[in-house]
């Protein structure tokens, strides 16, 4: 781990070098264009067939154009994604969704051109639908929505995630499902914590919506414990549905009936199964309800505590 | 984040500086300004501070005088030198007297001004803030605001909003800090607040919140302001440290909920691989820092970040190692074990190198997370997940200090090295979690059944193959076939011969080749044993000749050979069977195999020392002690050593070695004595007796038992089977002399047997003796001449809370009463009714209703032995006394009045029991009496008279041969019924046999 140094100077000043942005609301996206020899702060005007016009002052008419493949651009973050991601940080997905679609509509012009807000904007937009659980709505998005400018390879793999897992999920494809989340393809790759959280989330739905219960607890604890309840809604999700599972589990259901009675077995696997149930119900709180309060139909696992 | 020389901030400050102090007079005065300035333009702040401190240590006095005002720059360097150097208490001092004595308007030179009288109240505020004085920071900050010159003074708000909120935090004024920070973050693009300005401030919220234990504020704050918390990969990366610390330290603290929102900051390795790479994509070739907006985003930043990323996801020593190994231990305190093997089982497969440090030491985590995946599984009852990474473990971390544990918990590796006690104890607790059919089910049914048949507990094996057998038929091919053979095979060891002989053709028919049936020998060994068993002493050997043709290293060859001993034994092949027990003998010694070499050892003995052979004496009984001697030297703790030490007696008596054999007989004994309850004990004292005998008296007999050496005096249950070794010597002496008509010698034993049992009640007092010996001594009291010697011990055995051989002691006590008066008749049927009503033991049921029915007879009860008689009759399990029975019954219709039923039941008796001369004589003899009496003809004209006579006649005739084999009293029953015929014969009623006879022949 890298040490963390608090310093009683480290706040007596920031010295910022370079270019700083400045608050535009225009649709003419700032950015800096860095050549062989150079970098410079620009505006750009459009681009087209591999070109890009831009201005090195903002409203200037003083067009110039440079070959995509002769520069790099880096586009500093406007204010309507600022705005959108700002929301889609705070859980606000809904609101997040319709910002980010206009950010993406915004600068749709620019969605040529490498790291563009455009693209970008686009790919949250998804990524509400997605948090949102409105599969169809995402669905619908996936097919109109040209990857090629993401530079983040996790967003590629998030679009493949989406259309292999949650498209199946969808469609409630389970078998189809099992058989991929178990392929080694998949089951054995290298996933960041958040996408490890997803796969393992449609696994799980998989495995209950085919009936073999055990194979969905284990699944959605994957999922939960997969990026430590980041994923907020997937977690919440997988800990209900745990306890959705336990609590019709015919032979935890047997085990409430005979708790604390002679019959009671603490070995028997309705017993076992109770006291994670009771487990979950403990760790709402603390880790998987993200702030939420139980619901009323998994208090009862209390009793048996 | 260090101030820069090269920034033009500081590079215009110090230009200022330089033209304030220009017009000063005096050569030493304008020499420390320049060095002054030009150290700190160098970033030389030691030696700048040095200038600095000499100039002001050696001017001040008179400086307000000579150069007004002004001079306070100088006091304003030497405190912005210390504060750079972290000498904030002397950078206080600096700027207090910055502010304090060089007030603007206080005289010398003309339009002297000290430009940084309200500046240096900023800067007092960050020395104090460097010092930890948080008051004061807070107060000289306020100030600064307060009086500050807007168009002169500025200052970075953003930096000055969060100051403010750290010093609140560290006031734990956290309502107060969190209004700054919050307005920080509210105002972030406005005032210019840095990503790494705001993590600063969290930081100190968290610190506030974890020292006041105020959860709840955390939580608020971070829902509230997720979206300046929650940062990019790239720039989270940065502070995953901090973030972890804090995490820590607020599960600590017990802020479970606050510990995980924490932890939920941290970005995947991954993922912050991919956002750096991403951003070096974008900044090309751009080397400045790049503000976007609160990011701060710098190529050489991102390539060092990239390769700290790189180097710690090749070393395994990653941020979220520490979140999930946090998670697990949360989730198994708290119940979940299935969270805590998710956990394991992700870090073993993404993060199998994951190292944390320890000691300030990297540590390899892998062993001990792949443990708890092995760990946690099998509690789960994840029976192929425990196999698949209990194989992993073992494989990767053979002298690991959890090799045991894992192998434990690895069911089948468990199995196939023999590991089964292990097994057991692993399988049993999770069987019953397991569904069922599963895979899971299967192998842990299947090691569970497997485990128990090799451990010998075959009775509680059987019904876990047989369920394996039928449940799973298409278990794996090897687990398929083990089960097979284990099923057939365990029957064997219950001694169900020809059930498991049914099983081994099958199984032997399924897997006929050895290519592909490890187990092909052992079947074909056990089908032999079933064979010898049942007496099938060809077959048997045919077995066995296979198996040691085909299977010349067969690792049971040794028993192979006793077995093929004990056939030619049987099959009057004495000579072969030596030669085969020899061979026993050789291979078990070369193997080491002390079990079968003691074995081997006894056949031996137990062959060549017969004393005869045929009718001649054995003329060789002699070749039998060197094998008798050998195992004493090698094999005296062998189980078969009470055996050995009791037919090695013979021969060792031919070879006048009869003393050293009883020697070690009587080692026997008293090593057998020390176990508690030892079955063999009584047999092993009977044998000893036996021999001793023969070259002792009884009297010698009596005195060595009374002084058996080694036997614990303690040890009364032996010593009290002594000493009714004893008395049943003399109790056969009493027997023989009665026999006899010796009443010397009946009169002598008699009063020896009462002088003995004085002498066993004096010397032990039953409330020192186990029901096991009260009820022993108890049975063999009441088969005695004395049986009301019995009732003391079962009534002290019933007396105890210990309720063992309760049943054997009420039937032994009822026995007794049962012969005695009345009263004593009626207890007596009470405690046997018990023993009826409570026993589970068929044998002792029959055993007690069997005896109800003696005693009602006794008694003259003739309608209650008419009822339990017919009770004991209509149960088909009774069939040991059923001919008694019936003859009580019988007898009881014919004292109670009822002949005919009588008539009907001892004709019953005599023709179906012909030869059971005990019941059928006196049957026939009062069915013939009662015919005579009744004098009548069936529908077909037979006469009672004649049909008595004529069917006793031939029942005589046809059982005189057995008459010389039966004992007294059944002779005397034959010859009275005989006797009757002879006088029936002799009544007119009758024709004689001999006229019927003649008459047919002719």
């Amino acid at each position: 781990m890298k040490k963390f140094l608090l310093s009683a100077l480290a706040l007596i000043g920031t010295t910022t070098f370079g270019i700083s942005q400045v608050q535009e609301n225009t649709k003419t996206p700032r950015v800096l264009i860095m050549t062989a020899d150079d970098s410079f702060g620009a505006w750009i005007v459009s681009s087209a067939k591999r070109k890009v016009r831009y201005t090195e002052t903002e409203n200037s008419t003083a067009y110039k154009d440079v070959r995509l493949g002769d520069v790099n651009i880096y586009f500093l973050e406007p204010s309507a994604f600022s705005e959108a991601m700002a929301l889609y940080r705070s859980r606000n997905y809904q609101a997040a969704h319709a910002k980010f679609k206009a950010c993406a509509e915004l600068y749709q012009k620019f969605n040529a051109i490498p790291g563009n807000y455009s693209t970008l904007a686009g790919y949250y937009q998804m990524e509400c639908s997605r948090k949102q659980e409105d599969l169809a709505t995402l669905g619908t998005e996936m097919e109109s929505f040209i990857a090629d400018q993401l530079v983040h390879k996790s967003q590629k793999l998030q679009l493949q995630i989406n259309d292999i897992f949650w498209e199946a999920v969808r469609v409630k494809a389970w078998s189809r499902l099992i058989s991929i989340g178990e392929d080694p393809k998949w089951a054995e790759r290298k996933l960041s914590g958040g996408h490890r959280a997803q796969v393992n989330y449609c696994l799980a739905l998989a495995y209950e919506g085919e009936k073999q219960p055990i194979k969905a607890l284990n699944a959605y604890n994957s999922a939960f414990i997969s990026d430590f309840s980041a994923s907020e809604v997937l977690t919440r999700k997988s800990a209900l549905a745990c306890l959705r599972i336990l609590k019709g589990h015919e032979e935890v259901k047997l085990a409430m009936k005979l708790f604390g009675t002679d019959e009671y077995s603490k070995n028997s696997n309705g017993a076992f199964l109770l006291r994670e149930g009771v487990a979950l119900v403990k760790l709402w709180d603390k880790a998987l309800g993200g702030g939420d309060p139980l619901p009323e139909d998994y208090k009862m696992f209390l009793k048996y505590n | 984040m260090n101030l820069k020389l090269n920034s033009p901030r500081l590079f215009g400050f110090l230009m200022m500086a330089l033209c304030l102090i220009a017009p000063l007079h005096g050569q030493a005065v304008r020499e420390a300004q320049t060095n002054g300035i030009t150290a700190m333009r160098n970033g030389e702040w030691a030696k700048a501070q040095g200038i600095w401190k000499q100039a002001t240590d050696s001017f001040d006095g008179r400086a307000l005088t000579l150069f007004g005002p002004k001079f306070g720059s100088f006091w304003y360097n030497r405190g912005f030198c210390e504060l750079r150097l972290g000498m904030f208490s002397d950078a206080m001092n600096s700027f207090k007297v910055c502010y304090e004595k060089y007030r603007n308007g206080k005289g010398g030179e003309n339009e002297s001004i000290n430009l940084y009288h309200k500046k240096c109240l900023l800067y007092w505020g960050h020395a104090a803030k460097g010092a930890g004085e948080w008051e004061v920071a807070v107060q000289k900050y306020k100030k600064f605001l307060t009086e500050r010159d807007p168009s002169r003074d500025k200052y970075d708000p953003g930096v000055f909003q969060i100051n403010m909120a750290i010093c609140n935090y560290k006031l734990r004024k956290i309502a107060e800090g969190n209004k700054y920070l919050e307005n920080s973050l509210a105002n972030k693009a406005r005032l210019r607040t840095s990503n790494k300005q705001v993590m600063l401030g969290f930081h100190a919220l968290v610190e506030a919140v974890i020292s006041k234990n105020d959860e709840a504020a955390l939580l608020d704050f971070i829902s509230k302001n997720r979206e300046h918390i929650k940062l990019e990969p790239f720039e989270a990366f940065e502070f995953s440290p901090l973030f972890m610390k804090l995490a820590m330290d607020a599960k600590g603290a017990g802020m479970m909920r606050g510990s995980f929102e924490l932890y939920a900051l941290v970005p995947s390795t991954i993922a912050a691989i991919d956002d750096v790479k991403a951003r070096l994509r974008m900044v090309g070739r751009h080397e400045r820092l790049i503000r976007d907006n609160s990011k701060l985003v710098q190529k050489g930043v991102l390539k060092a970040d990239l390769e700290t990323l790189e180097e710690a996801q090749s070393s395994g020593q990653l941020n979220e190692i520490y979140a999930f190994l946090n998670t697990a231990v949360m989730h198994e305190e708290d119940g979940n074990i299935r969270g805590a093997y998710a956990v394991y089982e992700q870090l073993e497969a993404y993060f199998p190198n994951a190292m944390i440090l320890r000691k300030g030491k990297p540590f390899a985590m892998r062993e001990k997370n792949l443990y708890n995946l092995v760990r946690t599984s099998s509690m789960l009852g994840e029976v192929l997940t425990t196999e698949k990474y209990g194989s992993r473990f073992l494989k990767a971390f053979p002298k690991s200090e959890y090799v045991e544990e894992v192998r434990r918990l690895t069911l089948s590796s468990l199995f196939w090295e023999g590991e089964y006690d292990k097994c057991i104890e692993v399988a049993e607790t999770m069987i019953d979690k397991l569904p069922k059919p599963s895979e899971q089910h299967d192998i842990c049914l299947f090691v569970l059944g497997g485990s128990k048949h090799y451990t010998g507990r075959f009775d509680e094996a059987q019904p876990l193959l047989d369920e394996h057998v039928s449940t799973y038929p298409k278990s794996k091919k090897h687990q398929r076939q083990a089960a097979l053979y284990f099923q057939a095979s365990n029957l064997y060891r219950l001694q169900y011969w020809t059930k498991s002989s049914a099983m081994l053709d099958s199984f032997l028919k399924t897997y006929p080749e050895a290519s592909s049936n490890a187990y092909l020998p052992f079947a074909l060994f056990d089908r032999a044993n079933c064979h010898f068993a049942e007496e099938e002493y060809d077959e048997a050997l045919v077995k066995m000749n296979r198996v040691e043709t085909e299977f010349p290293v067969f690792s049971a060859l040794e028993s192979l050979f006793a077995l093929k001993g004990n056939v030619l034994e049987n099959t009057d092949k004495p000579e072969e069977a030596v030669e085969s027990y020899k061979k026993a003998l050789a291979l078990s010694e070369t193997k080491e195999n002390n079990i079968v070499a003691g074995e081997a050892l006894l056949y031996l003995v137990n062959i060549l020392g017969q004393e005869k052979i045929g009718d001649q004496p054995n003329e060789k009984i002699a070749d039998a002690i060197p094998y008798y001697d050998k195992f004493w030297q090698n094999y005296s703790e062998s189980p078969y050593r009470a055996q050995i030490a009791v037919t090695g007696l013979s021969p060792m008596r031919a070879v006048n070695r009869a003393p050293e054999a009883l020697e070690k007989l009587q080692g026997v004994i008293v090593d057998i004595s020390k176990i508690q309850n030892s079955p063999g004990l009584e047999e092993a004292i009977g044998s000893y007796t036996e021999a001793y005998l023969k070259d002792h008296t009884e009297d010698e007999l009596k005195e060595h038992y009374y002084n058996f050496r080694g036997v614990d005096s303690e040890d009364h249950a032996t010593l009290a089977l002594l000493r009714i070794a004893v008395i049943r010597v003399f109790e056969d002496r009493l027997g023989r002399a009665t026999k006899a008509n010796d009443t010397a010698t009946m009169s002598s034993s008699t009063a020896m047997i009462k002088v003995l049992f004085g002498e066993l009640k004096t010397a032990f007092d039953a409330k020192d003796l186990s029901n096991y010996i009260l009820v022993s001594v108890g049975d063999f009291l009441r088969k005695t001449s004395s049986p009301r010697q019995a009732v003391s011990y079962y009534k002290e055995a019933l007396s105890r809370e210990d309720k063992s051989y309760r049943l054997p002691a009420l039937f032994g006590l009822a026995d007794v009463l049962g012969s005695g008066g009345k009263g004593e008749q009626a207890e007596a049927v009470k405690h046997l009714e018990t023993v009826l009503s409570e026993s589970d033991d068929n044998a002792e049921k029959e055993k007690a209703l069997y005896r109800i029915v003696t005693i009602s007879a006794l008694a003259g009860d003739h309608e209650e032995t008419m009822k339990r008689a017919r009770e004991y009759l209509d149960d088909k399990n009774n069939k040991k006394n059923s001919a008694d029975v019936r003859l009580l019954m019988a007898q009881a219709n014919d004292k109670a009045g009822k002949a005919e039923n009588a008539i009907a039941l001892y004709g019953q008796i005599w023709a179906t029991s012909p030869g059971y001369l005990k019941v059928a004589a006196p049957a026939m003899k009062r069915w013939m009496e009662l015919l005579w009496v009744r004098n009548s003809a069936d529908s077909k004209g037979a006469k009672d008279r004649q049909k008595a006579y004529e069917l006793a006649w031939k029942w005589i005739d046809s059982t005189k041969g057995f008459v010389n084999k039966a004992t007294e009293s059944e002779q005397a029953a034959w010859e009275s019924v005989q006797a009757r015929v002879s006088e029936y014969e002799a009544h007119g009623d009758t024709k004689s046999m001999a006229e019927i006879l003649e008459e047919k022949n002719n």
